[in-house]
Parts: C-alpha cells; structure tokens; sequence
C-alpha cells in the first residue's frame, strides 16, 4: 500500500512538473548595435508569470591564476512592458553567488493583452553604453515557435488563387484529349506506329497535346517556385522590426503606481501620475514629505535623503502645473500688497490733521504741534 | 499662502499645508505676548 501511494505521488508530480515548468527560453546576445531584445507574447486570461535570466558566474580565473570578468558575461535588465509604459523591471533579484551572478526576475500576475519583455543589459538601463555580452532569458509567457504549423497553412492559401488560373487550362486539356482519343484509335496509320506500346491511343493522344501542355505544365513549376519566395519574405520582415525598435529612444520609464520604488535602481526614471517623470530615489525622498514624524526620524537616520526631499519640493508638479500656481500665486500676492497699501492709505487719510495747508513758513507753534502729534 | 495651497499639488501642496499649520499654531501661542503689551 506505501509503495502504491509512493508511486501515485510520484506519478502525479511528473504530471505536474512539466507543467509548471513549462517556458521557452531566448538567447539574449547584446552587443553596441544590439542594445535590446524585446519579445512581445500574449497574454489570454490572468497568468501567473515568471521571466528570469541565466547570465552565469561573472568571474572566471585565468591560466595564470588571475580573476577576471568572463567573456560574453553581462549583467541583465528585464522588462515587463505594455506599449511603451513599463509594467515592471529588475535587475538583480534572480542573483545567486558564483552560479547567477546579477541575474533577473519578474514574478506577478498579468490579465489578458499583448505584452512585451525586453531584456537588456543593466550597463544600457543607466546610460553608460551597451556592452557585449550574452544570457538567457526564460519565460513561461514566451510561446515555443510553431514552424511546421505556420509553414503548412501557407500553400494552400497561395496555392488557391494560382490553381484559379491555371486549373481552367488543364481541366480544358484534359476534356479535350477524350475526344481525340476515341477518335484517333479508328485511324490506322496512328496505330500502327505506336504498335509497340500498350496504350496506343493515350500516346496517340498526347502528341497533340504536349504541344499545348509544354507551356501549362511549366507554369505550374514556376507557381510551386514562388511559393518559398513568400515564404523567405516574411523572415527578412521579422528581422526588420529590430533595428526599427533600436531607433526608440533609450530613455524609457516606469509607472510608479504599479512598481515598488525602493526595488529599483535610485537613477531609475519614474513616471508619476500627472505624467512627470523623475529618479526612483527622489520619489521615494520626496514620499518623506508626506509624514513629518518620519521626515523628522529621517533627519538622524539619513539626513541626505532628507536634503533630497527638501531639495525637490515642487519638482513633482508638471509644467503646466507650476506655470499656473505660479502666476496665480504672484497675482494673489500683488493684489494683496496693493490691497494692504490702499487700506493704510485710506487709514492715513481718514486721520485728522493740522499741517499747514497755505504758504509761509510755519511758526513756531506748528513745529511744536507736529512735534508733539508725532510723539505716542 | 492658503492660495498657495489651493493652487499647488504633490510635494509643494503638502510643505504649504504644513506651513500654514505651523505658522497658525505659532500665531495663536504668540497672539497673547503680542497683545499683552497694549493692556
């Protein structure tokens, strides 16, 4: 019974294994003309995802006994991307000591739509370069290539506007050598000639008619050879696509919303809700402004990312934004100063007061009444 | 400064609005030294 329960777990999680670890993986080969390597898949129905990397041990020791970095090594950059906003992005969480050094991984749940992965190198996300290296990138969204599925479905559908031309020749061909078969069977000099062969009238038959088949017949080659022509076409198309993608500028962003800003690198670009696009590390400064206690907790703990927060305030508004409060706050403060004026103004003239009016020098008794009226 | 608060938002909106809080806090513990003088 131990052994019958053994053997069903056993059988069961075989049944399992292959299932959960289904994916497809891609050779990410980056070099200075290849900055990226993006693979859209699709998505039907929410899906728990994985996307990793394998970029193996980063330092190899040399014959002479020297460490260095390995050749073709690199440190990777994934990307779950929809469109051109960046769904989620890592760096180094797939890591592992001396077997996958700076390796990557995504883990989540996706709905239904089209998605892109780019795998890229960490050198290429900060600005400085695109290395040369090699790594591989492994999903359970990637869908393994159906070749010979997508191979067959093509003929037919090429096929079936060439049969139109030429299938009402050969049916025409072929109803006419009938009748010149029944009759050429009566004629005996045909006969006589073809006595050798068994099927006299067939051959009789054909002398005519290959000279009207030589030129469908050879159509009928030259119609199956432009099919692998359509078919080469479409490679050099999908080929095409990268260095039209190359072109994009490499300044790409994340949603904030949607992605755990302390994860990511601090010179990350951040897109905000109002569309503003700042570093990750001066979100989450800026995020400190929101509860002074730990602002206040902050001074002691890092007093730099404090500075930063100071530093930035205001730089989470947009253009527009700031361009309105600007000129509405500089309105608001020059009505209110010419409103502060007028009313002292008014105040003054309201207060009584003896100054001489006419001409002449004041007398002595003046000066000693302004005196006194100025004292409090 | 209460314009100021209407008007901005995000970082700015928040420093103003503590501003603003501060600075009444700090009105009203000073409005009897302010005013103690003139009695």
């Amino acid at each position: 019974m131990t052994r019958f329960i053994y053997s069903l777990t056993i059988g069961i999680s075989l049944l399992l294994i292959p299932q959960l670890a289904y994916a497809d993986e891609i050779l990410v080969e980056l070099t200075p003309d290849v900055a990226y390597v993006d693979t859209v898949v699709d998505v039907t129905g929410p899906t728990e995802y994985f996307i990793e990397t394998f970029t193996g041990p980063r330092i190899e020791i040399q014959a002479n006994g020297t460490p260095r970095v390995r050749d073709g090594w690199v440190d990777s950059w994934i990307e779950l991307r929809q469109g051109e906003v960046i769904l989620r992005a890592d760096d180094d969480s797939n890591h592992v000591t001396g077997v996958n050094e700076y390796a990557s991984k995504i883990t989540g749940t996706i709905d239904t739509g089209t998605y892109t992965i780019r795998a890229t190198s960490y050198l290429n996300r900060v600005g400085y370069g695109n290395p040369t290296g090699v790594y591989t990138l492994s999903s359970n969204l990637i869908q393994p290539p159906p070749p010979p599925v997508v191979v067959e479905p093509i003929p037919p559908v090429v096929v079936v506007p060439v049969v139109d031309t030429t299938v009402p020749t050969v049916p025409d061909i072929v109803v006419i050598e009938p009748p010149i078969i029944i009759p050429v069977p009566p004629e005996p000099p045909l006969v006589e000639e073809i006595l050798p062969e068994p099927e006299p009238p067939m051959e009789v038959a054909e002398p005519p008619a290959p000279a009207e088949e030589p030129p469908a017949e050879p159509e009928i080659p030259p119609i199956e050879e432009e099919l692998p022509p359509i078919e080469v076409d479409t490679p050099p198309i999908e080929e095409e696509a990268p260095p039209a993608e190359a072109e994009e500028p490499p300044v790409e962003v994340v949603q904030a919303d949607e992605v755990d800003l302390e994860t990511l690198a601090p010179e990350t670009p951040v897109q905000l809700d109002n569309g503003v696009v700042l570093e990750a590390g001066t979100v989450v400064a800026l995020q400190l402004l929101e509860n002074p206690a730990e602002l206040l907790a902050e001074i002691f703990t890092d007093p730099a990312q404090v500075l930063t927060a100071i530093s930035n305030i205001g730089a989470d508004m947009s253009d527009e934004e700031r361009t309105t409060s600007q000129n509405t706050i500089i309105a608001s403060v020059i009505a209110g100063q010419a409103a502060i004026n007028a009313v002292g103004a008014a105040t003054m003239a309201r207060t009584p007061t003896s100054a001489p009016t006419g001409g002449g020098a004041p007398s002595a008794n003046d000066n000693i009444k302004l005196y006194k009226r100025r004292k409090p | 400064m209460f314009i100021a608060w209407v008007v901005l938002t995000g970082s700015a909106k928040t420093v103003v609005g503590y501003a603003i809080i501060l600075t009444l806090v700090v009105w009203a513990v000073t409005y009897p030294l302010r005013n103690g003088g003139n009695e």
